[in-house]
């Protein structure tokens, strides 16, 4: 079914057209990738989905319900999360803490002010997070502090912190930026061993190497829509998305 | 009439703030760092002009002329300093100016005071975060309080005006109005003067020089500027020494209008921040404008806590007293102190980046 | 900026729990240990003059005040420059419960608390509306307007610059009723009748005022209506009788009958107070809501994503530790029934900043060590004879006058009056050196240095008993000080020398000898402290250029 629509967007800065009519679809249990050149609005498309930006025109569908005018923490408890370009954690507190937090949130929705209550749950809410932990293969580091840590293992910190609290669609803003071969690699080993959960993610890269040992059906957007939607080898065939490549920067590092 | 008399009461307080504003302004769009020392440096420069005031003063025995006490004994004559070095009619002119003295001498020693904060103290703050910034200035500036405590003890002291700055100046007939319609204390209208060429000298250096340019931009943005190759780090010292000296001579100018003690400085140093947050941090103009505006509007809403018709709204007012219980109605009385607060309340909830402040500096 | 202490979550298993919230094992030994220093405070400050009720209990309340500023300030981050005037707020609502319902103080110190976080709940909404300097800036500015309308709007409330002080003729409505607090030896009957008989002297006396009576032309005075004046309106003709006899009644607040102005009762309520506030606050720490309040210190956008909402936890922070606030300004009250209004002024405000980095604000015992140490030098420290001071040193030194003079002046500087001097000379080197405070000092210290800073510490006491209790005071003032002397001497030259010895060992290794291994030292020099970066400052202010191109919702690198 599709989890994600997207109908008709449309976005402006000022005399600048970020997004002109954008339209998408993404299917559960998919890993759907959105590529382009540089300024092609692939995150301002991203913004919009977690309520960042707000359009100016469109609709956003998720599962069903409209997505638009609702702030980042209700668009959270629809049951999308979102991995940070540069990784955004909590430098001061260790690992484990740092994925408590959102399972946390997760427990009862919105996190109210219970003390009380939530200290109780706290074991389980501990188990949950060592093993989101686990997952991303961080478990032997769960007690540092997560400022002190790797760029390539805080990348794979803000995954647990996603993974832990179960989402139905995941959004990576370019998760290999930056990122050295080796990092990449076992970012997408990674990446592809969440997938086998059937987790539906929607993936912005540049490195065309990620983008086509992951995805399963691709985007490619230029100035502000999308101009072609397919397989992966349909995308790498397709003529138009050379040309809109070769126009702007080619997409491989 | 009262209400631009009532204007012309607040501009001396206004322009001590806009100056206090502006250096503080200034150092927190260039260096980004929140100088809690700066009403310090203010506080200073007023005990600059106490000191001159004093040192001239020294009693000093004079070598050779005595003069007889009412019992008939010889007592050397005493006089002040500067009589006794340079003799009785140029003695006096000295005395007289020593207002003047002081400024120039407050120049150099501010400037060398800016330069010892920042190379010894702020430099190491730079990048640090603004909650240490705070603490530390204000540590300083408790410090600082404190020396001054200890050197000139707790009361209040007076700094003595020129003869020529005592009294009134009848404004009314410069304007063609009737003469004692308008009428303002000198020396506040000198206080108001300096402070209008220091803004415009301050802002011409900043528009019309390279210097100044380079500020100017690395206030629009830093990271452009470093990206450009200008290393202007190195010029955050003259800037804040530039801060120091335009709190530092104000203080200088208006030690005649508000008698110096140690704990002035913080007085004026929050009213200060709440002017520059007013104002908009990071823009000059917004911190000037600011300064004004709230010097201004403190005093025209005395005005109508003295009831001098409520500009005329006077049948309202008395209506909602009649309906109003008695402490709201004193709280409309007793408005003026509490009107700078609630403006630079409404306005940072409103706008958070003040008036005239850039988006996205500091904006949540 | 503060150092967090991250405890395996795994020890809260194997702590305690209290009410459903847990602290681990070594929580429960700290507070054990604390509730033990408190009790026994007054001995333990006897070696440093500082035992009298007063001293200590003031001590305690600071204590109070600062642990629940901690909450907000070292938790979340948040700087309110406003919190006195909540310790107002407490104050008068406490002495208002005073005389208002009864004497007894426990009433007053749930009024009071219960009236500052009333007064926060809206204030703290707004100001939280910002961050940053502008939410410390907002805070500021509300304490000074409350302030300011303590002095004129409020004045029948708060009488202005003389404060309120509770009296005889307080009309107390829950003492009246059960019969406490009455004058002494008098039956309820007596007590009763002379009620009534003040209520109708005073009822006639509201008559005659709307009267508007006028002697000798004059409208009547009946401000400060005291028996002489009376007489005089007697004689003048006015019908006016004489004021009922009033039986005396206890105008000092009480504990269940323990008043409080004698003994230690005061310094103890306060210490319980105290032990109370210090379990609330670890648990406080050790539960979600504190987990959450870190994450708010470092990454309020992060939390955003989460479907958290972080202000509702830095409202209820700020509630909270204006709840503490009010409770020490209750405190305050009960024990000297003297509200003056200059506790709400901002700079009181910046002691308890200044108490909570002091201290240390990553632990619950910081802030209390914070406010001890202010607290203690504040009241003694000022109050030395620093002359005669001088002169001792003077005497004692047998060096020229010229270099004498500045040593022996030395003292002027941090001691008596000055001591404001010192204190702030401290806290900026603190905030320069050594953000995590006093307990971060101690945290870095190795076993050997800590061990000998207890030794040279408990010695003082040793000494001290010695001379008492054996050798009859027969050693100098400062005799027990020595070995804490000599020990501040080493913790300051040891790291030098292994700074040095550091240095000497990189040459060294630049020669390209096998490294030695580098002893740590205990406390780092200052340059290396210095490069850290602060809470928050990771993510927030690093340059990044291309973030700024395709990245729209990164923090805006305003200034570094």
């Amino acid at each position: 079914m599709t989890l994600l629509t997207v109908n008709g967007i449309k976005k402006s800065f000022g005399g600048l057209k970020a997004l002109n009519d954008v339209n998408l679809n993404v299917e559960e249990g998919t890993v759907h990738a959105v590529i382009g050149p540089n300024g092609a609005g692939k995150s301002t498309l991203l913004h919009t989905f977690v309520g960042k930006l707000k359009p100016d025109e469109g609709a956003i569908l998720f599962n069903g319900d409209a997505v638009l005018g609702k702030d980042p923490t209700q668009i959270n408890q629809l049951g999308i999360s979102r991995v940070f370009q540069t990784p955004e954690i909590f430098s001061e507190l260790s690992m484990l803490e740092n994925v408590m937090i959102p399972a946390l949130a997760k427990e009862d929705g919105t996190f109210t002010i219970n003390p009380l209550g939530a200290a109780m749950n706290r074991r389980a809410i501990r188990e949950r997070a060592e093993h989101a932990l686990e997952d991303v293969g961080l478990s032997d580091k769960m007690h540092g502090t997560a400022a002190n840590q790797s760029r390539g293992d805080k990348r794979r910190l803000e995954l647990a912190m996603c993974l832990v609290q179960n989402p139905r669609l995941l959004l990576l803003d370019e998760p290999t930026a930056g990122m050295s071969r080796a990092d990449t690699n076992n970012t997408i080993e990674l990446l592809q061993k969440i997938h086998s959960r059937g987790m539906t993610k929607v993936i912005i890269e540049h490195d065309m190497h990620v983008v086509f040992s992951l995805s399963t059906r691709i985007s490619v957007m230029a100035q502000g829509t999308v101009i072609e939607e397919g397989t992966p080898e349909q995308i790498k065939a397709s003529a138009k998305v050379q040309e809109a490549y070769l126009a702007g920067n080619t997409g491989e590092e | 009439m009262e209400i631009i008399q009532q204007l012309i009461n607040g501009l001396d307080k206004g322009t001590a703030y806009a100056l206090i504003a502006l250096g503080l302004s200034l150092i927190f769009g260039t260096l980004g760092v929140v100088n809690f020392a700066h009403g310090a440096l203010f506080m200073i420069g007023m005990f600059v002009a106490v000191t001159i005031q004093q040192v001239l003063n020294i009693p000093v025995e004079h070598p050779t002329e005595v003069v007889k006490d009412f019992l008939g004994n010889e007592t050397p004559v005493v006089l002040p300093l500067a009589e006794n070095m340079f003799g009785p009619e140029m003695g006096a002119v000295i005395l007289n100016n020593g207002l003047w003295i002081s400024l120039i001498v407050s120049i150099p020693v501010m400037a060398g005071i800016g330069v010892a904060m920042d190379r010894w103290l702020i430099r190491f703050f730079y990048r640090r975060p603004h909650v240490e910034q705070i603490l530390v200035t204000f540590g300083l500036a408790i410090v600082l309080q404190e020396l001054i405590k200890i050197i000139f003890g707790g009361n209040t002291i007076e700094v003595i005006a020129p003869d020529y700055m005592k009294g009134i100046t009848d404004l009314g007939g410069w304007f063609g109005l009737e003469p004692g319609s308008l009428v303002y204390p000198t020396r506040r209208i000198v206080f108001v003067i300096f402070g209008l060429i220091v803004l415009a000298a301050t802002f011409s250096f900043i528009q019309f020089t390279r210097f100044g340019m380079v500020v100017r931009a690395g206030m629009q943005d830093r990271e452009m500027v470093d990206l450009m190759g200008i290393n202007i780090q190195r010029r955050f010292t003259i800037i804040f020494a530039l801060g120091a000296v335009i709190a530092g001579t104000a203080g200088v100018m208006y030690s005649t209008i508000e008698k110096p003690v140690y704990f002035v400085g913080m007085n004026y140093l929050v009213l200060s921040f709440i002017v520059v947050v007013v104002g908009g941090m990071g823009s000059l103009t917004g911190a000037v404008a600011a300064g004004f505006l709230l010097g201004i509007l403190s005093s025209l809403s005395a005005l109508w806590a003295q009831g001098s018709g409520y500009f005329g709204l006077a049948p309202v007012f008395d209506g909602m007293a009649s309906v109003l219980p008695d402490y709201l109605v004193q709280v409309f009385g007793k408005i003026d102190q509490l009107v700078i607060y609630v403006v630079a309340i409404i306005v940072l909830l409103v706008r958070p980046r003040g008036l005239l402040g850039r988006k996205g500096i500091m904006e949540d | 900026m503060t150092a967090h202490l991250s405890n395996p979550a795994a020890d809260i298993d194997n702590g305690f729990s209290l009410l459903g919230l847990r602290m681990t094992r070594r929580d429960a030994l700290g507070t054990a240990l604390f509730a033990v220093a408190i009790l026994l405070l007054p001995l333990l400050m006897l070696p440093f003059n500082g035992s009298a009720p007063s001293t200590v209990y003031q001590i305690a309340i600071f204590g109070i005040f600062a642990i629940g500023f901690n909450i907000l300030f070292g938790l979340t981050g948040y700087l309110s420059f406003g919190h006195a005037a909540f310790v107002g707020i407490g104050s008068y609502a406490a002495i208002w419960s005073l005389k208002l319902l009864t004497l007894n103080i426990v009433p007053a110190l749930f009024v009071g608390p219960i009236a500052a976080g009333l007064i926060a709940l809206p204030i703290g909404w707004l100001t939280l509306r910002r961050s940053g300097i502008y939410f410390s800036i907002l805070t500021l500015a509300f304490s000074i307007m409350l302030f300011i309308m303590a002095f004129s709007v409020f004045k029948d409330i708060t009488n202005g610059q003389d404060g309120q002080r509770t009296s005889q003729f307080d009309v107390r409505v829950l003492d009246d009723a059960f019969g406490w607090n009455q004058p002494e030896g008098k039956s309820r009957e007596e007590v009763a009748a002379a009620k009534s008989a003040l209520a109708q002297w005073n009822r006639d006396l509201a008559a005659l005022k709307r009267t508007d009576p006028e002697v000798n032309g004059r409208p009547v005075d009946f401000s400060n209506l005291n028996d002489f004046a009376i007489k005089r309106l007697q004689d003048a003709g006015l019908p006016i009788e004489a004021r009922p006899e009033q039986l005396a009644r206890p105008s000092i607040p009480e504990f269940f009958g323990t008043p409080m102005n004698q003994g230690y009762t005061n310094f103890y309520i306060c210490a319980v107070v105290l032990i109370l506030t210090y379990i609330f606050a670890t648990l406080l720490r050790r539960s979600s809501f504190g987990l959450m309040l870190l994450a708010v210190k470092t990454n309020q956008t992060r939390m955003d994503y989460m479907g958290l909402k972080p202000k509702r936890y830095t409202l209820a922070a700020f509630v909270v530790s204006a709840m503490f606030a009010g409770l020490a300004g209750a405190l305050f009250v009960a024990m000297d029934p003297n509200a003056p209004p200059d506790r709400m002024e901002w700079t009181e405000s910046g002691k308890v900043v200044i108490m909570n980095i002091l201290g240390g604000m990553g632990s619950v015992v910081g802030p209390f060590i914070g406010a001890l140490i202010v607290k203690y030098f504040g009241n003694i420290i000022s109050s030395i004879d620093v002359d005669r001071l001088t002169h001792a040193i003077e005497d004692a030194l047998p060096f020229p006058s010229f270099i004498e003079w500045p040593i022996a002046h030395l003292p002027h500087l941090f001691v008596g009056e000055g001591w404001e001097l010192g204190m702030g000379l401290v806290f900026m080197l603190m905030v320069i050196f050594l953000p995590g405070g006093g307990v971060s000092l101690w945290q870095r210290w190795q076993v050997q240095t800590k061990r000998l800073f207890l030794l040279s510490f408990g010695l003082i006491y040793v000494i001290y008993a010695l001379d008492r209790f054996v050798m009859g005071d027969a050693l100098p003032g400062w005799a027990m000080f020595v070995p804490l002397l000599l020990f501040i001497a080493y913790a300051i030259i040891r790291p030098i020398v292994l700074w040095q010895q550091q240095r000497a060992a990189k040459k060294a290794l630049a020669a390209s000898e096998p490294p030695t291994p580098a002893s740590s030292s205990s406390s780092s020099p200052p340059s290396s402290s210095s490069g850290e970066t602060g809470p928050g400052e990771g993510a927030a202010t690093l340059p990044h250029l291309t973030r700024k191109t395709t990245d729209p919702n990164a923090p805006s690198p305003a200034s570094a």
